[in-house]
Order: C-alpha cells, then structure tokens, then sequence
C-alpha cells in the first residue's frame, strides 16, 4: 500500500499531498498518511469526513496512521 | 542592500496568526465589560472597534491591529499592515485622525534599513489616509510584527457597526476573497507572480472609498472582512444584529485562481478553525461547493467592507463602489429576520 509521508509538514502540504494521491488512486484502493502533527491530523480527517471520503485511523508514539480508501 | 525576505521569519502571517476564535471567546468571557455611558460599542458585540462619546457630537472610534508579514518586502509588508489597522474605523463609519506605531522587530538579525522601510510603508499608507502618527513602541522579538492603534473621530448619531443589519437589507462585499489561501499557496510554490502583486494590492487597498460611500448612503450595518474570513464576520453581524444572514456562494469576488489553488488542497489551517467556530450556527447547504465554503472560511488579511445596504439603495451602492476604485464589489448575500440559525450558505 502507498504511503505518503507528511510528517514535520503543516497545513496545507498534508491535504494538498493527500488529495494529489487521491486522484492518482484507482477507485477502491487504499493508502496511507502519515502525520505527526495534531492540527495537520484533525484538519486532515475533517476534510475527508467532509468529503464523504472513507478512512480509519490509528495513532501510535504521536504518529497518526490515516488509511484512506478511495470511494467507488 | 542585502535581499531581505521577511517570509523566512514567519510560520503564519497577517490575519491567520490571530488566536483562534472560540479560545478567545473562551478566555474574554471571564472578563467584566466596563460599565460607562459614555462606552457606546465595547468588545460585547464583537464589532471592529470601540467606541466612546465625548459629547453630543463627538466620539472616538478606537482600534488597534498588529501581525507577522504576510509578504517579502518590509516597505510593502508595512504599506498593508497599516492598511489593515485603519480599516477598523472605516468599518466603523469613522475617519481615523491619528495613530501610533506597534511595532517588534529582531534588531540583531535584520538590518535597521528593513525596520525603517516597514514604518515608511506604513506612514505613506497613514498619509493617503489621512492619519498623522504621532509616536509608537517597538519591541526586540524574533518574529517580526507591525501594525496601528489607530483613533478615529465619528459623530455619535453616524455609527456604523456590526449590529445595524437589518431583515431585507443585501450584503455587498467591496474587495474579492482569498489572501489567505493565496499567501499559503505562495509558501509552497503554488502562485505566480502575478497572482501575488494582485493579492498585495488587494492588501494595500485602503477601505476609505468603501467608507465614504457608506456615509454618502446613510448605511447602518458593517464590518470588515479580516480574520475570521467573511463566514466568521458574517456570523458576528448576524448575532450582534439579531438577524440571520444568507450568503450565496457562487457570488464570491474572488482574487484570481482562488478557486483553483484551493482545489489542489491548499486550505490553510486558520480555514478549519473559523468553520470549526461558525458551525453550530450555520446552515451549510446539502450539496455546497467544498472549495466554495473554505474560500468562505479563509482568513483574510486587509479584507474588504461587508456592507448591510437596504435594498433599495443596492444597484446604486454598487454602482458607486463600482466607479471609486473598488470594480470587484458585490452583492454576496441578504438579512432575514432571525431564523433557526444566524448563517445560511448556500451555493
């Protein structure tokens, strides 16, 4: 699975990254990103919440985990 | 002369490095207002400025605004910032008479000629206003910061303020959205050259014309569009004038490529906080444009006039705004009375 790695970076590099990739994702695949920044974390996950855009996520020694899985 | 570029000191400039909204809602609460007569608009309403009579035909409008550059250039840097402390007592209806100088500057790190081209923009920007700066403070800080204390005189009866919108008055926004977006997107490489000279003169632009033609029209209700973006202000009005607001998105004037450079993700953190603070009253529309409701929510640095004008008096107002140097002016939305919620915004 891909991973796109954002961590040190700020808003908006996390988004702009993630929706790069997104568009490059075919529809029902996965990937990851990582963050390592909280602000970065929660307005990332409020924008693919607002996009209806599914992801699960898990956070370990401050690194949050997103996967996010491209909508069909 | 050294190549000097403020940006390298900065991590959020202008109006996105304002402390967050519903934390500074959450500090001020604990605070008594003053209770004087002569007090004519405080912090209670949120409004751009304060206000206090000095007798039947005078008050002072009072207002201070400081920030980290939001540009290169330490003379254009000072040109907005002081741009942008004056606006307060346009939005006011006032005309601002005298200032002081804020200013924090890292003297070991900069050389004095960058200190000095910051307060030459801002004393050329004072001038074309009007304003006479008479003295000031500076600080040795590491960031850079600079702006006004600005007073301004207005006759008790003429104030303009946040709570004067009333139910079937249109909403025109005098100057196009997105400093913020486009000062994040310089950041990352993502604007042009062109696309940042139009953003400064947005900047630049004094809201005195915007001002006169308020006073011209006999307007009750404004404020300016800075921080909180035009969702977070529209909000403010509709509270402190007890109305609810209906903003229509596709209407936005929009500083060139806004659009675009949002839609690559470029949506600055401060954009997240202003809509995390107007949701709980806002009606966001089902199927509103994302990149339009974030456009809605960024942070404007020097924003324009949002104007409260009775409808009748509109397509005039517009016409005006139109012919004194502010082409971009337009009608973004309308007053009810108190709905549900204070925002609605649709498409």
């Amino acid at each position: 699975m891909q991973t796109v790695d954002v961590r040190g970076q700020k808003c908006p590099v996390p988004i702009i990254e993630t929706k790069k990739t997104l568009g490059m994702t075919e529809a029902g695949a996965s990937f990851k990103v990582l963050t390592d920044r909280q602000p970065s974390f929660n307005n990332l996950t409020r924008f693919l919440k607002d996009n209806k855009i599914q992801f699960s996520s898990a956070e370990s020694d401050g690194v949050w985990t997103i996967t996010i899985t491209k909508n069909t | 002369m050294t190549n000097i570029d403020l940006l390298q000191m900065v991590e959020s400039g202008g109006c996105s490095a304002k402390i967050p909204a519903v934390q500074l809602d959450e500090i001020l609460r604990y605070f008594p207002l003053p209770d004087d007569p002569d007090i004519l608009i405080n912090i209670d309403t949120h409004d751009d400025a304060g206000v206090y009579r000095v007798n039947d035909e005078l008050a002072l409008v009072f207002t201070t605004d400081f920030f980290p550059p939001v540009c290169s250039d330490p003379y254009e840097f000072g040109q907005i910032a002081a741009a942008n402390s004056v606006s307060d007592i346009y939005a006011m209806g006032g005309k601002p008479v005298i200032a002081l100088n804020i200013m924090m500057f890292p003297i070991a790190k900069l050389p004095a000629e960058a200190y000095r081209d910051i307060l030459k923009g801002g004393a050329d920007i004072a001038s074309l206003a009007g304003v006479s700066i008479i003295g000031g403070h500076s600080i040795d800080d590491h960031t850079p910061k600079y702006g006004l204390a600005v007073v301004g005189y207005v006759h008790p009866r003429k104030i303009i303020s946040n709570a004067g919108a009333r139910p079937g008055d249109i909403l025109i926004l005098t100057k196009p959205l997105g400093t913020g977006i486009i000062l994040a997107g310089q950041r990352l490489g993502l604007t042009s050259e062109d696309e940042i000279d139009e953003v400064k003169s947005v900047m630049k632009h004094l809201n005195k014309s915007g001002a006169d033609i308020m006073n011209k029209y006999c307007i009750k209700g404004a404020t300016d569009i800075t921080g909180f973006g035009l969702a977070g202000h529209a909000l403010k009005m509709a509270r402190a004038s007890d109305v609810s607001i209906t903003l229509n998105l596709k209407s936005l004037p929009l500083i060139s490529n806004t659009y675009s450079i949002t839609d690559l993700g470029c949506i600055p953190g401060a954009s997240f906080r202003n809509l995390e603070y107007v949701e709980n009253d806002t009606f966001f529309d089902d199927d509103l444009d994302y990149n339009l409701k974030m456009i809605a929510c960024d942070s404007q640095t020097s924003g324009g006039l949002l104007m409260a004008v009775p409808q009748e008096k509109s397509d005039e107002v517009i016409s005006e705004l139109h012919k004194n140097g502010l082409e971009e002016s337009s009608k973004v939305g309308f007053v009810t009375g108190k709905r549900e919620r204070y925002l609605y915004v649709n498409n």
